[in-house]
């Protein structure tokens, strides 16, 4: 194995088992940390469990997590934010009776940012369309906007490593145009992301890598170009034969 | 920033100011004991519901077992003072060990979540009962302890009043710091909470510390108030559930809330205890079941409801 200096996360031989059902079997991955990388693959591949053992909600049955070359293995979520890892929600999960500030003050305090400027905030605010709902609860917004505060929560951590959980999912076309500029942004601001998006565009868009899942393996790895074409993936993931 | 800092702060001096003269007008006036006696438990009955509020309230967590505090703090109260220590000084060992006692069962309850964390606290509480009535070389057991009669007239009055102040500006403190503001985030959505940062564990178990705090040196103030002190009476499973009525008539989760409705319940309690005695708690329960269909955000909630309505006529 060779070791990059942009090492961000390396797993080995990480494996979750529920029960007899094995939703992530073995897996041995680098990313770096100027690649964009999508994971795909169909529902129950293991996509969101993956996410969930790097950012420590679900502890791995086997293998090792390590993040910027310190093993993160079995951390707390909340130690592991700090570290420097933030994660979105699939199925979102604001604060519903905080404001959207609230929300960012909240994230800045105790992810590892401490004090946050209010030009920070403000900046986090803009960057994801949210500067005219500071005053706002969860409530008030769409389903987009909860998504775009899902980010601007991550964000506001300080985090260098964002984990965006379908972030475009069930969102308009004009909704997903927007979402994939946002995350560009992001990357542009210097942050490492990695995504689990069943949009494919989106994928295409953004990423420099694929991994697609298929029964907690990986079935490719590649620029997704290449990848999204693979016989096998379009077999495991679009059901052709 | 400034002004919405201070009007809480002016509120409570002036609501403190005018309450310390009570005893005072009370003693021209020549007034009979029993005035004093339900202001005495009514400021501590504001303490322990606002204490329990940074819980039960802020916190999201419903806590059954808030009785162990103010067991706790009253016999240690009671046994300092019998030993030969001032009641002043006995206040900060009483908070103190009512604070040590939450860390003990709160770091282990507090891994539980909701419901499963509230019927935890009934076991804590009702264990915590059981061993205080057997441990009789300490409590007394069943008999309790007397304290002998020292102090001025209105010592427990000023004592219970400056407790109730405490409460009221730690809560209003909590509420505007790093610590309410986790605490927010952890009754609201407590994965998305682990998830940017915040220690569940630990700032729910700071909570429960301070509020056990407040709540034991109350527990000392009323064995000093009633010179003796009794396993069954300050560990009662009703005392818990009077902190948790408190709070919720008054609206959880608020400062004020939880120190309207513990006068409120103050005087329920008189009404009720004189003229139902069987009834009391069937009373209450049914005053919850009403907060809960037609106001769930508590009297004051209601109130602001009222004054709001009225205002477009005015």
């Amino acid at each position: 194995m060779t070791r990059h200096v942009t090492d961000l996360l390396r797993l080995t031989g990480v494996t979750k088992d529920y029960g007899g059902l094995r939703a992530v079997a073995n897996l041995t991955l680098t990313f770096d940390a100027d690649q964009m990388t999508a994971i795909i693959g169909p529902n129950g591949a293991g996509k969101t469990t993956l996410f969930s053992m790097i950012a420590g909600t679900v502890a791995p049955s086997a293998g090792r997590i390590a993040f910027r070359a310190r093993d993160i293995t079995g951390l707390r979520p909340d130690r592991i934010c700090r570290l420097g890892i933030a994660r979105t929600f699939q199925i979102v999960r604001p604060f519903w009776n905080l404001d959207v500030r609230d929300h960012l003050r909240a994230a800045a305090a105790f992810g590892g940012h401490r004090n946050l400027s209010a030009r920070e905030v403000n900046e986090i605010l803009d960057l994801t369309g949210l500067a005219g709902r500071a005053a706002d609860r969860p409530r008030a917004l769409t389903l987009a906007g909860c998504k775009r505060l899902e980010i601007a929560r991550a964000l506001a951590t300080g985090a260098r490593l964002l984990l965006l959980d379908e972030t475009m999912a069930g969102l308009t076309p004009e909704e997903t145009r927007e979402a994939i500029a946002l995350v560009r942004h992001i990357r542009e601001s210097g942050r490492s992301v990695m995504l689990i998006e069943h949009v494919l565009r989106a994928v295409t868009d953004l990423c420099d890598r694929a991994i697609v899942l298929d029964y907690g393996e990986v079935i490719a790895d590649g620029a997704p170009a290449g990848v999204l074409v693979d016989p096998g993936v379009r077999k495991a993931y679009l059901g052709e034969d | 920033m400034s002004i919405r800092l201070t009007r809480p702060a002016l509120a409570l001096a002036a609501v403190v100011a005018l309450l310390a003269l009570v005893p005072l007008l009370l003693d021209a006036a020549g007034a009979a004991r029993y005035l004093p006696r339900l202001l005495v438990i009514g400021l501590l009955y504001v303490s322990c519901a606002v204490a329990w509020d940074l819980v039960g309230g802020l916190a999201g967590q419903v806590s059954f077992g808030h009785a162990t505090f103010f067991g706790v703090g009253a016999f240690t109260a009671a046994i300092l003072v019998r030993a030969g220590v001032p009641l002043a000084i006995t206040l900060a060992p009483a908070a103190a060990l009512a604070a040590a006692y939450a860390a003990l069962w709160g770091w282990p309850c507090l891994r539980l979540r909701g419901p499963f964390f509230a019927i935890a606290t009934i076991g804590v509480g009702e264990a915590t009962r059981l061993v205080a009535l057997s441990l009789e070389t300490v409590t007394g057991g069943a008999t309790g302890l007397t304290l002998p009669v020292a102090g001025g007239r209105h010592t427990a009055f000023y004592l219970a009043l400056g407790l109730a102040a405490i409460a009221v500006a730690a809560s209003s403190g909590i509420r505007r710091s790093r610590l309410g503001l986790g605490l927010s985030c952890i009754r609201e959505e407590v994965d998305a909470a682990e998830s940017i940062g915040i220690p569940i564990g630990r700032l729910q178990l700071q909570a429960l510390m301070v509020s056990a705090a407040i709540v034991g040196a109350a527990g000392a103030v009323y064995a000093r108030y009633l010179y003796y002190v009794e396993p069954g009476d300050v560990f009662s499973f009703n005392r818990s559930i009077g902190f948790i009525l408190m709070a919720i008539i008054g609206g959880v989760n608020t400062l004020w809330g939880p120190a309207a409705g513990a006068v409120l319940f103050l005087a329920l309690e008189q009404v009720l205890l004189s003229s139902f005695p069987s009834l009391h708690l069937g009373i209450y329960g049914l005053l919850l079941i009403a907060v809960m269909l037609f106001e769930p955000q508590g009297l004051l909630a209601a109130g602001r409801r009222l004054r709001l309505r009225r205002a477009p006529q005015a």
